[in-house]
């Protein structure tokens, strides 16, 4: 036996029963999901005028309320270059408004005009309908294990109390 | 802790154990979830040159060898249109090669180089630090649980059969290569 350490290849499952040790698959199926569900939303979304991204800065601004930037970042524990992007693309659709200091762009106040929180409730059911194809024959049981791991998980990702109240409590900390 | 009502149009989950109903509060979390961890390993990726969709085609590469499009589209989830873009800028660094097929120059198959197997093996360190970091203190029967829920779930949602057993198995698509 070589005393080298050999780096590790591949993740494998000492009981042979994944393709991955369970820590891994359970992450390579979580990004699996979320590239299927992405993709097959942003087409069913399309009608709406809005792609994931999109809903899901309006879904921030129904839970957490008017927001600057810097909240929004942290509730949607997404980078600002990416926000700022879609926030430009949701205030010149007329679905969200800046209000506030036009001298410090810091201090600028995100919220959503009437006609994007009644597009975000048109939509919402796209994305109901989507999570239910999901899961199709899974016991509501089993659902909430499910979202107890997914839980512990986000709790290992941030400490941010913003990120976790909106993403745990689904609203302001 | 009990939970308030979401607000509208969200639906509330009847037993209070969470702030929305179960399956939506799942799918809310695997989403965020998803944008953290790619987040995070472009960030650790970076330094070696890689982003997690390079990683995860490369991945596919080192456990499979010579791969058509098909199959790395099937093995990592994502789409052609990105997939091409991903090959193309791999190509340009070394990490892979890419070739066609003389009969059917639509057919293009990718390989990895020995600068992508080295890529690789230091990006493979990142990804399973942040994994392990990720699920650290959660039992592993639970996460074995979750894993077999997952599964199911991953598969109601492939948009086609290669897709699901690709995800799911993460089998040799050699196999089923006529």
């Amino acid at each position: 036996m070589s005393a080298l350490v050999q780096p590790q290849l591949a993740s494998t499952d000492d009981e042979g029963e994944f393709p991955f040790a369970p820590t891994d698959y359970v992450l390579h199926l979580l990004a699996a999901i979320v590239m299927f569900r992405d993709a097959a939303l942003d087409a069913e979304l399309k009608p709406f005028g809005l792609n994931i991204g999109r809903f899901r800065t309006l879904s921030i601004l129904v839970r957490c309320g008017p927001c600057t930037m810097t909240e929004l970042s942290s509730f949607a524990a997404v980078d600002r270059t990416t926000l700022t992007r879609v926030a430009d693309h949701l205030v010149a659709e007329g679905l969200v408004r800046r209000m506030g200091a036009a001298r410090d762009r810091r201090q600028v106040v995100l919220e959503l005009t009437d006609e994007g929180r009644e597009r975000h409730a048109r939509a919402f059911e796209v994305i109901t309908d989507c999570n239910r194809r999901i899961g199709a024959g899974v016991p509501e049981g089993e659902v909430r294990k499910v979202a107890r791991l997914l839980t512990a998980i986000i709790r290992n990702q941030t400490s941010n109390p913003a990120t976790l109240a909106s993403l745990l409590d689904f609203a302001r900390a | 802790m009990p939970h308030r009502q979401p607000p509208a149009p969200y639906l509330s989950d009847p037993k209070g154990e969470f702030p929305l109903a179960p399956l939506d509060f799942a799918m809310h979390l695997t989403s965020s979830i998803g944008l953290m961890r790619d987040n995070a390993l472009d960030q650790g990726l970076k330094p070696l040159g890689l982003s997690v969709s390079r990683y995860r085609v490369l991945g596919v590469l080192v456990r499979f060898g010579v791969c058509r499009m098909t199959d790395l589209s099937n093995l990592t989830a994502m789409d052609r249109t990105s997939l091409t873009r991903i090959a193309d800028h791999m190509v340009d660094k070394g990490l892979v090669t890419r070739t066609s097929n003389p009969k059917d120059r639509r057919q293009v198959f990718l390989d990895i180089t020995e600068a992508g197997r080295e890529a690789h093996r230091d990006a493979l360190a990142v990804v399973l630090a942040y994994n392990g970091r990720i699920l650290n203190g959660i039992p592993e029967e639970a996460q074995r649980e979750a894993a077999r829920t997952l599964r199911a779930m991953a598969a109601n949602l492939a948009p086609n059969a290669g897709a699901r057993d690709g995800i799911i198995y993460y089998a040799d698509p050699a196999n089923d290569k006529d």
